[in-house]
C-alpha cells in the first residue's frame, strides 16, 4: 500500500511524515524544505508506504520542486492520498484540496496546526468541511503530536473517494467560488495576536537600515561563534586523535607489524582523517544557527530585505538562503535553490553559490592563516569580503550576457514567527553528523590513501618518507607550470590543489601526510594568501559539481560553471601574486602608484563635475541647466494597462514624463 | 489606482490584475484574484517589495508587479 503526502508548501507534511516513519527528515519554516520526493515505510505497518512529496498550491506547476508533484500523481498508482493543510490557512489550502478531488483518487484530509488554531482563537468545524469535501476529515497537530493515531486508523479504510460528486466535476475556475460559498461556515477566523505581532516585528525585520543592521549583527554572532568555539573545538578534536595515533602506533610496532603498515595507518589514515575531523565542530555549529534561523521564520525575512538588491543582479531575493547555505556546503545551497521559481535567477545562483567559501573552505582559510599568516582573523575576513564581492561581480558579468524579460515575477511567502524547537535543531544535527562521517569515511579515505602510496611509491619502488623520488612529486612538477604565475612554487601545493577537486577538505590533510616544511612552502604570506584565494574560487569539490549537474540539467551549463570558477579563481590568485611581488619591490614605489592612481581618479571626477555640475532643485541629476522645479511619482501606461513609475518634470505647470 | 499606491496598513480590494499569464496563475493560486481584500502591510520604500497580507498569510511581492495590480479602496 502507498500512502503520499500533498500540501501546500510549509504545512507539515514533512513533520508529519517524520512521525509516520520515525525518520529524521530535515524541517523548516520556509517553502521548500522538502525538494524532493521522500519514501518511508509506516512505523507500525510496515507494508505501507509512505511519500513525502515537495509543496505545491495546485497542480498547474511553475517551479521544478511542484513539477516533481505533479508527475508523482499523474505517473503512479496511489492507494491514498493525505492531503495536509495548514489549518490556519485553511482556505488557500482547499483550493489544492478541490483540485485534488478532481483527480478522483481515494484521500483524506489532515487539518494540521489544531495547536495553533487553539492559540489563535481559531475555531474550525470539522463536521461541515466533511459534508463539503465528502472525504474523512483528521485534525492534526503534528508537532504536538495530536490526532495522529486517528489518522493513521483511516489509512485503511476502503474507498475515501469524495462522496460529494458535484465537486469532482467543477471545473478550476469554479473551485474559488464554491471555496468561498463555504469557507465561512467552517471557520471563524479573526486577526490574529501572533500575527499582529509579527506584523509589529517585521516592521523591524524588514525595514531599510534596522533589517539591514539585525541582519549583520546575526550574522556576525553566528560567524564569530562558528569560527571561536569551532576553532577551539577543532583543536581538542586533534589532540585526541594525535592521542590515539601515537597508541595505535606504539602498541602496533610492540607487536611486530611492519614500519610500512604503521606509517600507512599514521601518516595516512590518521593524519588524514584527524584533519578533516577537526571541522566538524564547524560545520555542526554552523548548521545549528542556520536551522535556527530558517525555523523560526527569519531567514523569509533576508529574503525580502535583499531581494531589491540581488534583482538588480538577475537574482533573486530567494538566492540567500541558497548562499547563506553554502557558508555550510555548497551542495545543501545549490539544493536549496529550487525555491527560486524564476530559471534565470535560479541558474544564475547555482553557477554562483560554490564562490561562497563552504564550512570546508573555511577549515582551509583557519589553518592556513593559523600556518602561515599569523593567525590574522583579518586577512580570513577580507577573504570573505573578496569572496562575496567576485560573486556579484561575476553576477553582473552573467547579467549583460543574459538579457530578457523577467515574466515570473517574484511572491515570497513570509511565515508568522515562532520559537523553533530544540529537536528539530537536533535531528538536524544528526543528519550532518552522520553525513560528514560517511564523506569523511569514504572519500577522504580513500584520497589519503592515495596520496600516501603515491608519495611512499615512485619510478624506483618504495621511497619511505623520501617523497623527493615519489610519483606525486612527478605529477607536482608537472603542474608547477601551470601555477607558476599565482606563485605557487612547491610541487606539494600543486598536488595538494589537485586533491582538492575530491573535497576541498583534502588540500590540508594532503599537505599534512606530505609532511611538508611549512616554512619553505611559500616564499612570501602574498603567496600564501594566493595560494588561499585559488582554493576559495576554483571549481568547487566532486559532490558540488554532480548536484550543480542536477539542478542546471545540462552539461554545457555545468562546463560555463567550471570555466568561470577556474578562469575567477586564476585571475585573483595573480592579481594578489602580483601585488604581493610589486610590494616586496619597494614601499616608496608602490605608494607614489598609489597617490598618483588617486589623482588621476579624482581629476576625472572633478572635470566630469566641471561638465555637468549639480542641480540645485531636486538633487537628481547632474545637470547644469535642468528645468526640471519638482520631481514627482508618475506612471506611465504600457502595454495591456499596467504601468511602471517614470519621473515626471513639471514645467510651467504642465507635466512631461520623462525617465 | 494600482497596489503600488496604497498606503502602509491601507485595505483595497483588487480590481484587475494585469501581470504576465504564469504570474497570474501563481497570484491566483495565493488569493490575490478580482475582488479579494487585501491588505497592504508596508508600502514599497525605494523600490523594494511590498508586503501584503491575503487570506491570513503575508507575502513580499515586487514593486514592479505591484504596479500592475489595479485595486480600489
Amino acid at each position: 500500500m502507498r500512502v503520499c503526502l500533498v500540501g501546500n508548501p510549509n504545512c507539515g507534511k514533512t513533520t508529519l511524515f517524520n512521525y509516520l516513519t520515525h525518520s529524521y527528515q530535515k524541517v523548516g519554516n520556509w517553502a521548500g524544505v522538502t525538494v524532493d520526493s521522500k519514501v518511508g515505510d509506516l512505523f507500525y505497518d510496515r507494508s505501507v508506504k509512505v511519500v513525502d512529496l515537495p509543496g505545491l498550491y495546485s497542480l498547474s506547476p511553475t517551479s521544478p520542486d511542484e513539477k516533481v508533484v505533479v508527475d508523482y500523481l499523474k505517473n503512479n498508482a496511489l492507494d491514498l492520498i493525505v492531503n495536509v493543510i495548514d489549518g490556519t490557512n485553511l482556505e488557500r489550502g482547499l483550493y489544492l484540496t478541490l483540485s485534488l478531488i478532481k483527480l478522483n483518487l481515494p484521500m483524506l484530509v489532515a487539518v494540521n496546526m489544531a495547536d495553533e488554531l487553539r492559540k489563535n482563537d481559531i475555531s474550525l468545524n470539522v463536521k461541515k468541511l466533511k459534508e463539503f469535501l465528502g472525504v474523512p476529515v483528521v485534525l492534526i497537530s503534528a508537532r504536538a503530536k495530536e490526532g495522529l493515531k486517528e489518522l493513521e486508523g483511516f489509512f485503511k479504510v476502503e474507498n475515501t473517494r469524495s462522496k460529494n460528486k458535484k465537486l469532482v466535476s467543477l471545473s478550476f475556475a469554479q473551485i474559488h467560488n464554491e471555496i468561498e460559498k463555504e469557507i465561512d461556515k467552517i471557520i471563524q477566523k479573526k486577526i490574529t495576536l501572533t500575527q499582529k505581532n509579527t506584523e509589529k516585528i517585521d516592521k523591524v525585520l524588514t525595514h531599510g537600515f534596522w533589517g539591514f543592521f539585525i541582519f549583520i549583527l546575526v550574522m556576525t554572532i553566528v560567524f564569530s561563534f562558528t569560527l571561536k568555539l569551532g576553532g577551539y573545538l577543532g583543536d581538542e578534536l586533534i589532540g585526541v586523535i594525535g592521542k590515539i595515533s601515537d597508541l595505535t602506533a606504539n602498541f602496533a610496532l610492540k607487536k611486530g607489524v611492519n614500519f610500512a603498515t604503521v606509517s600507512l595507518l599514521v601518516d595516512g589514515v590518521f593524519k588524514g582523517i584527524g584533519s578533516v575531523l577537526s571541522f566538524l565542530p564547524h560545520l555542526l555549529i554552523m548548521f545549528s544557527f542556520m536551522t535556527f534561523l530558517e525555523e523560526s521564520g527569519y531567514t523569509a525575512r533576508v529574503s525580502f530585505l535583499f531581494d531589491k538588491i540581488f534583482s538588480r543582479f538577475n537574482l533573486s531575493g530567494k538566492s540567500v538562503i541558497p548562499f547563506v547555505l553554502s557558508f555550510g556546503c555548497s551542495v545543501s545551497g545549490i539544493e536549496a535553490s529550487k525555491v527560486i521559481e524564476n530559471r534565470k535567477e535560479r541558474e544564475a545562483t547555482i553557477m554562483l553559490a560554490p564562490f561562497i567559501p563552504c564550512g570546508a573552505k573555511m577549515a582551509i582559510l583557519g589553518w592556513f592563516s593559523y600556518r602561515f599568516l599569523g593567525g590574522s582573523v583579518l586577512l580570513a575576513l577580507l577573504s570573505y569580503f573578496i569572496s562575496i564581492v567576485i560573486l556579484f561581480l561575476v553576477a553582473k558579468i552573467f547579467k549583460k550576457f543574459d538579457k530578457g524579460e523577467n515574466s515570473e515575477g517574484f511572491i515570497l511567502e513570509l511565515p508568522v514567527l515562532r520559537l523553533p524547537r530544540l529537536k528539530n535543531i537536533l535531528s538536524v544535527l544528526f543528519i550532518k553528523t552522520k553525513e560528514f562521517l560517511i564523506k569523511s569515511g569514504t572519500v577522504i579515505f580513500a584520497v589519503s590513501i592515495v596520496v600516501w602510496l603515491l608519495s611512499n611509491f615512485g619510478p624506483n619502488g618504495i621511497t619511505y618518507k623520501n617523497a623527493e623520488n615519489s610519483f606525486l612529486r612527478l605529477l607536482g612538477e608537472g603542474l608547477k607550470y601551470l601555477f607558476y604565475p599565482l606563485g605557487f612554487s612547491s610541487w606539494e601545493s600543486c598536488v595538494s590543489v589537485l586533491s582538492g577537486l575530491l573535497a576541498k577538505e583534502s588540500i590540508v590533510e594532503t599537505l599534512e601526510i606530505l609532511s611538508v616544511d611549512f616554512d619553505s612552502l611559500f616564499s612570501s604570506p602574498y603567496k600564501a594568501f594566493s595560494f588561499m584565494a585559488f582554493n576559495l574560487f576554483c571549481p568547487p569539490c566532486v559532490a558540488t559539481l554532480a548536484i550543480a549537474k542536477r539542478e542546471l540539467k545540462s552539461v554545457k551549463k555545468l562546463f560555463k560553471m567550471i570555466g568561470v570558477e577556474f578562469a575567477v579563481a586564476y585571475l585573483v590568485s595573480f592579481g594578489i601574486n602580483l601585488i604581493g611581488i610589486i610590494i616586496s619591490l619597494d614601499i616608496g614605489l608602490i605608494l607614489s602608484i598609489f597617490i598618483g592612481i588617486i589623482l588621476l581618479v579624482g581629476f576625472a571626477f572633478a572635470i566630469k563635475r566641471i561638465g555637468k555640475g549639480d542641480c540645485q532643485d531636486c538633487k537628481k541629476c547632474r545637470k547644469v541647466n535642468c528645468e526640471i522645479q519638482n520631481h514627482v511619482r508618475l506612471y506611465e501606461r504600457i502595454g495591456n494597462g499596467a504601468r511602471r513609475r517614470v519621473f515626471s518634470r513639471r514645467v510651467d505647470g504642465r507635466e512631461k514624463t520623462n525617465l | 489606482m494600482f497596489l503600488s499606491e496604497i498606503e502602509s496598513g491601507k485595505y483595497c480590494v483588487i480590481v484587475n490584475v494585469l501581470v504576465s499569464e504564469k504570474l497570474r496563475g501563481r497570484l491566483f493560486e495565493l488569493g490575490v484574484k478580482k475582488g479579494e481584500k487585501i491588505k497592504v502591510v508596508r508600502e514599497s520604500y525605494k523600490n523594494s517589495p511590498i508586503i501584503i497580507l491575503v487570506k491570513n498569510t503575508f507575502f513580499a511581492i515586487r514593486e514592479e508587479d505591484a504596479n500592475k495590480i489595479e485595486v480600489k479602496e
